[in-house]
């Protein structure tokens, strides 16, 4: 006898099992570089500080539409109050984190004001011009404080606690991961990211509605601004120097490739993506390898050839429509 | 003495058989193989591979065989860093290489946070190997405040009379210590007028950069600049009609560089100076094993990379000699800080360092090339140079 | 100070910018991405010009085959990046059209990386000086400057003038009613693409024939997108006006002020000049894609 339950009557999933299930695999995720230790737990944390910042530009440019180049000045920013504040006053990472903040907070709001009448392309050409006026006058600084050698920074203590191993830095790392989503997600969700959302979208409609171009991109530059300054604190007290020469063009651009390929608005792309750039070198130079190429070679750029080739596939949703398409051949097949 | 060269070649054979079997002394090199650096200083891998192999063909040291892991590290400062961490799971004793200073002070926090050493080879490195010297940073390289200092003797030398030299140099903070330097000493060796250009790192079309230098009516021009530019710059100074004197800082550029940059600038005197022999030349005996090898391994031409290359090898393997059987990275750092090699031939001065000192002092020769015969010739005596120069570490 | 140097190093330069500003531009007005690789692509046709005018022999021959295998190269990379991004890419969002040519100009390097090692060498040329009003000027510059000319001259006349030209104006106006009104849409992106590739690659080559050529010489490129922005992004006049300005501030700033600012000064006169004028030299209220 056969009987087949109608789909209405067929019991749903208990709507605790989906959140319960999140859980246990985000737990897993922070437990596995922990319980593995030494080489990929470091990655671990550079990934997550890569991440932190990611979100912020995720946010700035996909959420607000404002298209950045500045992400490498702001986290040179709180680089260098770090190491400027460790060095000439002897302060530490707490007071570096508020000082930067709100250096990145004053700063957001300078670049969003100059930028005021422009968006996109211009948008970031206004960035483009803050970040060579950042990048000449930290190598100013570095010159004349430190003599070209950079800011060394000792293990950081935060209250109390030395964060001097590398499980330490992880838990810390996850905490700020944590931090800057949560109140990123929250953001984005409230009036202020709607407000966002809708400038992006109908400009002229958003005006037309009240809401004051000004105030709102004000306030996502530098809301961003400061966590991404902060961030850069992080980030030196992690890497341990701090050098002008780290903070190039390219680094925004790389944050830039990180939001696309994590889907720009996406916080969780931001971080899954963070951690692709992140390590989608160590496969290359492994399979490399298997073939001989390796840093000694003429052909050792080949890396390079092959990281663009999957960033160009993963960027158009290569592996969407690879699937798409053996589905096709295979339906075409039966048929 | 047939039977002492029998018994030494059994031995040896022996060694060398036992060498193969025995755990290598491990060292990470970090090079840019195919980043934006890489044309420039790959090479001085090549000269340290070169004095590498030799060692290991004589059976290696204390019967083991040094074994070097190169990772490409693009001139990056994150990959330098990720290496460094991968590395020190590698029981490597150091940490090596390190042509372009911007990602130097990154891989010392890191490797000193894991107790590895590091000795930055050819060329540019950054002042922390200068007295006080910090714990785990060793240098072999040029230190831009001291041979910026340099610089300022050798135009004197050149330009006895000379009162006006500018120094070119890029946005980089090296460059404008080295333009600072050499400024200074240019001042305290006669010149009454000085002056710094420095450009942007991305420069390439330096026209307008000649036609401010040549408004200066300089006596001595003299730079600390990169191969990418040099190239660029030399034939615009000759194409204006400069006549005057050119003194290049060696800092990875390469005599065939700068031959053929001033090719179709017959009047432009040029001089480099180098701490390392800029062409395979020289008396003394690394000098001629380095050659020996080099034709071995087929190297079409020697520039000062190799001899820089041979360099680092020597003051690596003494260190490991010193180190002993049982060597571990606390013990290597120690027997770094003890290190005393004759790089006979290659550079006039010993490397040496102590405790508070791991740079030593260094020597540099002064070149002169001539348009006609299109070679380079050493001009006048190695000039010393202490680790205390006057742009001094804060 | 030399003035008349100056003036035809800043004209050639200034040229070198503008060919690349209209590659960025044809590009950007008909598909909204900006082409980040430009500088890449350019210093790849400057590597392949090099070697075979090398290979094949000093003076107009070698001149002669060097270019056309450049050009050919150049074309070759723009066939590529057409068919990734509007024939692969579909109907992509403009922001990940930009970072794919990003991704692309990584791919590149690590093509000129893995073909010729990072080598720093020179074009062949051997050109002389000529003096004029008593002062030396090289003749390198006024080479630049008719090559230069010559490529803007022949892309303005085709724009306005062959059914490309036209054809492209109405893709860039409208894409959907160039469509409907019977334009080859799919042939004419390709051959846009295919320029604007062919553009960066002489923009290259003439930019190594002022330097060197090198893999670091690729920054030129972001020169072009300044200049492209400058101008309004969607106009090919203002493009050229851009670069002639940008060209402009850069060795005035080195002349009178600090070569050390040149870069950055044009870039912050630039941003004055967008709060005046938020659409750039072209004047056109466009609606320009936020992100």
């Amino acid at each position: 006898m056969s009987h087949s339950i109608p789909l209405a009557a067929a019991a749903p999933l208990p709507d605790l099992a989906r959140p319960a299930a999140l859980a246990v695999a985000v737990a897993a995720v922070i437990a596995i570089p922990a319980i593995v230790g030494g080489f990929p737990l470091q990655l671990a944390v550079t990934g997550g500080l890569m991440a932190a910042a990611a979100m912020t530009l995720t946010v700035l440019t996909g959420t607000a539409g404002l298209l950045s180049l500045a992400q490498g000045a702001f986290l040179s920013v709180g680089a260098f109050t770090a190491g400027v504040l460790a060095t000439s006053f002897g302060l530490g990472i707490l007071p570096a984190l508020l000082i930067a903040a709100f250096f990145g907070l004053i700063l957001g709001g300078g670049v969003a004001l100059l930028t005021l009448r422009v968006s996109g392309i211009y948008l970031a050409v206004g960035t483009f011009a803050f970040h060579h006026v950042v990048e000449i006058l930290t190598g100013d600084i570095e010159v004349k404080l430190t003599q070209a050698t950079g800011f060394i920074l000792t293990h950081p203590v935060l209250f109390g606690l030395t964060v001097d191993t590398p499980l330490k830095w992880w838990g810390l790392t996850v905490g700020v991961i944590a931090l800057v989503f949560v109140a990123l997600n929250f953001l984005r969700r409230s009036h202020i990211g709607r407000e966002w959302t809708f400038l992006r979208e109908d400009p002229s409609a958003a005006a037309a509605l009240g809401i004051s171009l000004l105030r709102s991109r004000a306030t996502v530059f530098m809301l961003t601004s400061s966590i991404t300054a902060a961030v850069g604190v992080l980030s030196a007290y992690q890497l341990g120097n701090v050098q002008a020469g780290n903070y190039s063009i390219h680094i925004a651009i790389a944050y830039l490739t990180i939001v696309a390929l994590g889907r720009a608005g996406s916080l969780i792309g931001a971080i899954i993506a963070s951690y692709v750039i992140l390590l989608l070198p160590i496969p290359i130079e492994a399979t490399l390898g298997l073939f001989g190429v390796d840093a000694t070679s003429h052909i050792a750029g080949i890396e390079n050839v092959l990281l663009g080739s999957i960033l160009v596939f993963s960027l158009l949703n290569g592996p969407d429509r690879v699937l798409a398409l053996i589905k096709g051949r295979l339906r075409h097949g039966r048929g | 003495m047939l039977r002492k060269l029998g018994l030494s070649l059994l031995f040896g054979g022996a060694i060398a058989a036992n060498a193969v079997a025995a755990e290598p002394y491990k060292f990470g090199y970090l090079v840019d193989a195919s980043g934006p650096m890489q044309g420039t200083f790959k090479a001085t891998l090549d000269g340290f591979q070169l004095y590498i192999d030799q060692i290991n063909k004589k059976g290696g040291v204390n019967g083991r065989p040094i074994d070097v892991q190169v990772r490409d590290i693009q001139s990056d400062t994150q990959r330098s860093v990720n290496a460094v961490q991968e590395l020190a799971t590698t029981d490597a004793l150091a940490i090596l290489g390190l042509a372009v200073s911007n990602t130097h002070a990154a891989v010392y926090s890191a490797a000193e946070k894991l107790g590895l050493p590091v000795v930055a080879g050819y060329p540019a490195n950054i002042p922390l190997a200068l007295p006080p010297a910090t714990p785990n940073a060793f240098a072999t390289g040029l230190i831009f405040s001291v041979t910026g200092e340099v610089a300022g003797k050798l135009a004197h030398t050149i330009v006895p009379s000379g009162k006006t030299l500018v120094c070119l140099g890029f946005e980089s903070p090296g460059s404008l210590l080295a333009c600072e330097a050499a400024t200074k000493s240019a001042q305290a060796n006669g010149f009454t007028k000085t002056e710094s250009i420095i450009v942007p790192l991305t420069q390439r079309d330096f026209r307008s950069v000649v036609d401010k230098v040549l408004a200066l009516k300089p006596d001595v021009v003299t730079d600390c600049f990169g191969r990418g530019h040099v190239v660029s710059l030399l034939p615009a100074l000759g194409a204006a009609g400069y006549d005057g004197v050119y003194l290049n800082m060696e800092s990875g550029i390469g005599i065939d560089a700068l031959r053929e940059a001033v090719k179709d600038s017959p009047d432009l005197k040029l001089y480099t100076y180098s701490r390392y022999i800029v062409n395979g030349e020289g008396e003394g005996e690394q000098a001629k094993a380095l050659r020996d090898a080099a034709k071995q391994a087929g190297t079409k031409e020697l520039l000062t990379y190799h001899a820089a290359g041979w360099a680092l090898g020597q003051v690596v393997v003494d260190a490991v000699k010193r180190c002993g059987p049982t060597c571990n990275k606390q013990s290597y750092t120690a027997a770094l800080e003890k290190v005393d090699v004759d790089p006979s031939g290659l550079s006039g001065a010993p490397i040496k360092f102590s405790p508070t000192d791991h740079y030593g002092a260094s020597a540099y020769r002064l070149y002169k090339f001539d348009h006609a015969t299109k070679a380079f010739s050493a001009v006048g005596d190695w000039v010393q140079a202490t680790s205390t120069p006057v742009v001094a570490k804060k | 100070m030399l003035p008349i140097s100056l003036i035809v190093s800043t004209a050639s330069i200034g040229i070198v910018y503008a060919v690349l500003a209209l590659a960025v531009v044809f590009i950007y007005r008909t598909s909204r991405v900006l082409l980040f690789c430009v500088g890449e692509i350019g210093m790849l046709s400057a590597y392949v010009l090099r070697d075979v005018w090398v290979w094949v022999g000093p003076g107009l021959g070698g001149f002669a085959a060097g270019a056309a295998a450049a050009i050919a190269a150049a074309a070759v990379v723009g066939l590529i990046l057409y068919t990734v991004i509007e024939r692969f890419g579909g109907h992509h969002n403009h922001f990940v059209g930009t970072i794919v040519t990003v991704a692309f100009s990584i791919f590149l390097l690590g093509v000129l990386s893995a073909g010729w090692g990072g080598e720093i060498s020179r074009l062949p040329i051997r050109l002389g000086f000529t003096t004029v009003l008593g002062q030396r000027v090289p003749l390198l510059g006024p080479a630049v400057i008719a090559v230069g000319v010559v490529v803007l001259a022949t892309v303005g006349l085709a724009l306005s003038w062959s059914d490309f030209g036209i054809d492209s104006q109405a893709l860039a106006d409208n894409r959907r009613l160039a469509q409907l009104r019977g334009i080859p849409v799919e042939r004419r992106l390709q051959a846009i693409w295919i320029s604007a590739a062919v553009m960066s690659g002489i923009g290259g080559c003439l930019s190594a024939a002022v330097s060197s050529v090198s893999i670091e010489g690729a920054v030129v490129g972001l020169s072009g997108i300044v200049a492209a922005i400058i101008g309004g992004l969607t106009s090919p006049l203002g493009a050229i006006i851009g670069a002639i300005l940008l060209a402009l501030g850069e060795n005035v700033t080195t002349s009178l002020f600090d070569a050390r600012y040149s870069h950055v000064v044009p870039v912050l006169f630039l941003v004055a000049l967008l709060i005046v004028r938020p659409s750039g030299l072209s004047g056109r209220a466009e609606s320009i894609a936020r992100v």
